[in-house]
C-alpha cells in the first residue's frame, strides 16, 4: 500500500522529486503464508509488511525516521520537517542528538507517546500469539490483520495505523538522541525489531490443511 | 581462408552502407520509434513480449512517456506495461513520476547536488507485485 497510496500521492512525489534522492532497500524477503485447501485451491497472503522511512545525509547517515506505514498527509509533513532540520543544521552529529533529545524531552513532558494499557495489551497479545499458537493459526491471523489491505466495497481499502505514530516516534527520538550516527542498514534491527516489533525474517510458508490434527474425535454411536 | 573471411566481412559492411543510403542512420531508428515498436510487441506472444520488456527496461526513462500513454483493454498487455514501468521506476504500480535508486551506493554516487537521501526500508521488493 506504500506503493499505491503514499508514494503515488502527488504532493509526496513532488516533494521527493524536488528535494531528495529516493532509494529503497529490502530488509528481508516478504513473508507469505499459503494455505493449501486441496483440489488446486489455495489461500495466499502476506504476513506483516512494516516499513520505515529514513532521512539520511549525503554520506548515508540517518538523521530522522518515520516509522511504519503512515498516511500521505503524515508522510508529507514528516518529510517537510526532516528537510527543514537538514537545511537549518546540515544534520551534523551533534545537531541530530540535540534535536531528537529536545523532541523526546518535549514528548515526555507532555505525556505524548507513552505506552498505555491498550498498547501493552496489543503488544502482549502479539507476543502470546507468536509464542503459543500453532504456526498456521499465527500466519492466518497475521494475513488477515495485515495492513496491506482489506477487500470490500468493490476495491481494496488501505488500513493505516495512526494511533501508533507518537508511540513509535518517541522511541525513535530516544534512539537517535542517545546512539551514534549510523546508516539505515545498521539501524534496521533496532527500528524493525525494537520499535516496530516486526521479525526480520521472510519466505513462503506453506500449510497443507489435510495434515491438521482434529480437535476431538467424536465417536459415532453404534 | 582467413582472407576469404575478411572479404566476406567487407562485402557485408558495404552492403549495409548501400542499403542505408546515408551512413547507416536508417538502421538505427530513433529511440521513440524503438519504444513504440517494443510497446506493440508487448501485445504479442509471450517470447517476443519478454524480449520487448527487456528492451524497454534498457531504454529506461526515455520509454516512460509512451508507456504511460499506452492504452488497451487486454489485461495481459496492461500487466506487461506495468511490469516495464515498475522495473524502470523501482516501484510496482507506479505512474512513472518517481524513480527510485536500488541501493544506497547508487544513491550516493548519483547525488551530485548533495541532497538528503530518502531510504524506504521494507519487506520484499518495492518493484514487485507482492511486498
Amino acid at each position: 500500500m506504500a506503493r499505491t497510496v503514499t508514494f503515488s500521492h502527488k504532493d509526496v512525489v513532488d516533494l521527493i522529486n524536488e528535494n531528495f534522492v529516493p532509494v529503497w532497500e529490502s530488509v528481508a524477503p516478504v513473508r507469505e503464508a499459503v494455505f493449501d485447501l486441496g483440489d488446486g485451491r489455495e489461500v495466499r497472503g502476506t504476513v506483516g509488511g512494516e516499513i520505515a522511512l529514513s532521512f539520511c545525509r549525503p554520506d548515508g547517515k540517518v538523521f530522522d525516521v518515520i516509522p511504519a506505514l503512515q498516511t500521505p498527509h503524515v508522510t508529507y509533513w514528516g518529510m517537510k520537517n526532516a528537510l527543514e532540520f537538514y537545511r537549518r543544521t546540515g544534520a551534523k552529529d551533534a545537531a541530530i542528538k540535540d534535536y531528537h533529545g529536545f523532541l523526546h524531552a518535549e514528548m515526555e513532558k507532555a505525556g505524548k507517546g507513552e505506552t498505555n494499557p491498550g498498547i501493552e495489551k496489543a503488544r502482549q497479545y502479539m507476543k502470546l500469539r507468536r509464542l503459543s499458537w500453532d504456526p498456521a493459526t499465527h500466519d492466518l491471523a497475521g494475513t488477515v490483520g495485515n495492513k496491506s489491505g482489506v477487500h470490500g466495497a468493490g476495491g481494496t481499502i488501505t488500513v493505516f495505523q495512526p494511533g501508533g505514530l507518537d508511540y513509535y516516534r518517541r522511541m525513535i527520538h530516544k534512539l537517535l538522541s542517545t546512539k551514534e550516527t549510523r546508516s539505515p542498514e545498521d539501524w534496521k534491527r533496532e527500528v524493525f525489531t525494537g520499535v516496530l516489533d516486526a521479525e526480520l525474517k521472510g519466505g513462503v510458508e506453506r500449510y497443507d490443511l489435510n495434515t491438521l490434527e482434529p480437535f476431538a474425535v467424536i465417536e459415532e454411536e453404534e | 581462408m582467413r582472407n576469404m573471411r575478411r572479404l566476406g566481412t567487407l562485402l557485408i559492411a558495404g552492403a549495409a552502407l548501400l542499403s542505408s543510403g546515408s551512413g547507416g542512420e536508417a538502421q538505427d531508428p530513433a529511440p521513440q520509434d524503438r519504444v513504440l515498436t517494443a510497446i506493440e510487441r508487448l501485445r504479442g506472444e509471450a517470447e517476443g513480449a519478454k524480449e520487448a520488456i527487456q528492451q524497454l527496461v534498457n531504454l529506461g526513462e526515455t520509454a516512460l512517456p509512451k508507456l504511460r500513454a499506452a492504452a488497451g483493454t487486454d489485461p495481459v498487455f496492461l500487466k506487461r506495461v506495468k511490469t516495464v514501468i515498475s522495473r524502470i521506476t523501482g516501484q510496482w504500480g507506479s505512474d512513472g513520476r518517481l524513480i527510485w535508486k536500488r541501493s544506497m551506493e547508487e544513491a550516493r554516487k548519483s547525488n551530485v547536488k548533495g541532497r538528503p537521501i530518502l531510504v524506504l526500508q521494507l519487506f520484499g521488493k518495492f518493484d514487485e507485485e507482492f511486498c
